[in-house]
C-alpha cells in the first residue's frame, strides 16, 4: 500500500469511525458501517483537497468498492502529475 | 416562617449536572427559608440552592463561570424593584434565568410600566407554604430547560419568522371550490396520466412521516414547528385531492399506501441539510406538478395538478427562507446546506432523490418518481435551477451556476 493509499484509508477510517482493518478493498461503500451520503461526500472533499485533485461527480456516486475508489484517487494523481510534468 | 421542601425534592446525589437557584435577600429572610446552601434531587437533575447576599449578585454571577442559573428568588420587602433583579437583568447570557419576587407585601409591590424584568410571579412571603416553595422551583427549572438555548428564539412571539410568512400562506391557500370534480371528462385522460396521477397520490403520503420527523427535529422552538403544521395540513390536501379524482373514474387507492410511509425516516444531524432537502424536493414536485399540468388535455386534472405545483413552489420558498435564517447564523450551518444540496443535486445516478422513495423503498414511490422523471425529463434541471438560485441566494455569491461550483465551494470550505 502506497502513501496515497495510506491516506485514503485513514480519510475513510476517521470519517466512519471505523478500525482501519475493517476497511478491505472489496468491502462496498454502501457496506461501511454507519454509511451515509454527506460522509461520503466529505470524504471525497477531504481527499480533493489533501491530494489536489477533482473527483467527477459520475465516479462520487458510482464507485462500488473502497478499492475502486483507491484506485480512482491513484489515477488521478497520476494524471495531475503527469499535466505537471507537461507544463 | 419554618419551611421544609418537598419530597420531591430529594437530597441530590451530584453536583455535576446542577440547576443553581439563587436566594436573595436579607440574611434572616433568607434562611427562613430553609433551603439555602443544600443540594436536591429534581427528577433525574439536581438543584443546588444558594445564599446570595443583596449586594453580592454579581460576584455570585461571575463566580458561577456560566454554570446554570435556573432561578433567583430576590426578597423584595421594600414596595421597589430590587437592584438584584435588575443586575440580573442587565445580562443577556442569563435572561433565561426565572426569576420570583418574595414579599410580605406583593399588593403594593410596584413594577415601573417602561421596564420589562421578566418576573415569572411576586410570591406572598408571609403565606409561602413548603410544598409552594418546592413547587416554584420545580416549575422554575422546568421552564429553564424549556426556554432552552436556540439563538432564533426571539423575545415577542410575533417576532419568530413564522409570523412574518403566515400571512402569505393564508392569502394564496386555494380552496376546494376551486376544483369541481364532477367536471372531469374522463375520456381526455391517458392511461399514463392516470398512472401517474396514482404515484403521485401515493408519493404525497410521506407528508406524515414528514411533519413527524419535523417537530422532533425542531423539538426546542415553535417558529419552524408552526409552519411544519402549516405545510403539513397543505401537503395531506394533496394525497387526499388526487385520491377523490381518482375515485372519480373508478379507481380507489389501498390504504396500505399510506401505511407504507407511516414509520418515521431518520432524524437529520443538521436542520440546514433537512431544509435543504426539502427546497429540493419541493422545488422538483412544483415543477413536475407543473409540466403535469401544462401537459394533460382533462381540464379539471390540469387545475388540480396547477394548484398543487403552485402549493409546491410556495413550501419551497418557505423552507428556503427558513434555511436562510439558519445559515445566516453559522458558516457550519451553511455548510451543512451546501453539502445535502450537492448530494442531492448531482447524484441522479438511481433516478431522481425524493424523501418519499428515498426513504421508503418497500413503497413504489421510487419507482413513480422515475416513472415522472421519464414522462418529461428536463423538468427536473429546471426544478434544479430554482435551487441553484437559492443556494446563490444563501451565499451571496452569483457564480455558484453549477454543481460543479457548488463543488468548488464546498472544496474551499474544507479545513
Amino acid at each position: 500500500m502506497n502513501d496515497i493509499s495510506c491516506e485514503v484509508y485513514r480519510i475513510i477510517s476517521e470519517m466512519f469511525g471505523v478500525s482501519r482493518e475493517q476497511l478491505q478493498p472489496e468491502l462496498p461503500i454502501r457496506s461501511i458501517p454507519n454509511v451515509e451520503s454527506i460522509k461520503v461526500l466529505n470524504v471525497i472533499l477531504k481527499v480533493e483537497k489533501l491530494f489536489d485533485v477533482e473527483i467527477p461527480d459520475e465516479a462520487t456516486f458510482r464507485t462500488e468498492t473502497i478499492g475502486e475508489f483507491d484506485q480512482l484517487v491513484q489515477n488521478l494523481c497520476a494524471q495531475r502529475t503527469v499535466s505537471a510534468a507537461l507544463l | 416562617m419554618r419551611t421544609e421542601l418537598t419530597a420531591s425534592l430529594s437530597p441530590a446525589r451530584s453536583r455535576n449536572e446542577a440547576y443553581h437557584v439563587a436566594l436573595v435577600g436579607p440574611t434572616a429572610e433568607v434562611e427562613d427559608l430553609q433551603i439555602a446552601g443544600r443540594s436536591y434531587r429534581y427528577g433525574s437533575d439536581t438543584v443546588v440552592s444558594e445564599r446570595v447576599g443583596v449586594q453580592g449578585v454579581s460576584e455570585y454571577v461571575e463566580g458561577l463561570g456560566g454554570r446554570a442559573l435556573a432561578a433567583a428568588l430576590i426578597v423584595a420587602d421594600d414596595g421597589s424593584i430590587p437592584a438584584a433583579l435588575r443586575v440580573l437583568r442587565s445580562r443577556p447570557d442569563l435572561a433565561r434565568t426565572r426569576v420570583y419576587l418574595l414579599s410580605r407585601t406583593p399588593g403594593h409591590l410596584q413594577l415601573p410600566p417602561d421596564e420589562d424584568p421578566d418576573i415569572e410571579a411576586v410570591l406572598d412571603l408571609t403565606h409561602l407554604t413548603p410544598g409552594e416553595l418546592g413547587e416554584t422551583i420545580e416549575n422554575a427549572v422546568r421552564a429553564y430547560r424549556a426556554l432552552g438555548t436556540n439563538p432564533l428564539i426571539p423575545q415577542y412571539y410575533l417576532d419568530a419568522k413564522y409570523n412574518k410568512i403566515f400571512d402569505w400562506f393564508e392569502t394564496t391557500k386555494w380552496d376546494w371550490r376551486e376544483v369541481d370534480l364532477c367536471q372531469i371528462q374522463r375520456h381526455l385522460l391517458t392511461e399514463e396520466e392516470i398512472a401517474i396521477l396514482q404515484e403521485s397520490a401515493i408519493i404525497e403520503f410521506g407528508t406524515l412521516p414528514g411533519a413527524h420527523n419535523f417537530l422532533r427535529e425542531w423539538s426546542d422552538e415553535y417558529s419552524f414547528s408552526s409552519w411544519a403544521l402549516s405545510w403539513g395540513a397543505e401537503e395531506a390536501r394533496h394525497s387526499l385531492v388526487q385520491s377523490r379524482y381518482l375515485r372519480e373514474i373508478g379507481i380507489n387507492i389501498k390504504a396500505k399506501h399510506a401505511m407504507y410511509k407511516r414509520e418515521p425516516y431518520p432524524m437529520g444531524e443538521k436542520r440546514t441539510a433537512t431544509l435543504m432537502m426539502n427546497i429540493i424536493s419541493e422545488s422538483r414536485a412544483a415543477e413536475y406538478y407543473k409540466t403535469l399540468s401544462r401537459l394533460t388535455r382533462e381540464p379539471v386534472l390540469k387545475k388540480i395538478w396547477k394548484l398543487l405545483g403552485r402549493d409546491e413552489s410556495r413550501h419551497a420558498r418557505a423552507f428556503f427562507v427558513f434555511c436562510k435564517e439558519l445559515c445566516d447564523l453559522s458558516d457550519e450551518n451553511t455548510a451543512a446546506a451546501l453539502q445535502m444540496a450537492y448530494v442531492w443535486l448531482a447524484d441522479r445516478s438511481r433516478g431522481v432523490k425524493h424523501p418519499a422513495g428515498f426513504f421508503y423503498p418497500h413503497s413504489t414511490s421510487t419507482k413513480g418518481l422515475r416513472r415522472m422523471e421519464q414522462y418529461a425529463p428536463a423538468m427536473t434541471d429546471t426544478a434544479d435551477r430554482k435551487v441553484l438560485a437559492m443556494i446563490r441566494n444563501i451565499l451571496g455569491d452569483e457564480s455558484v451556476q453549477s454543481v460543479q461550483d457548488l463543488k468548488r465551494e464546498l472544496r474551499a470550505r474544507v479545513a
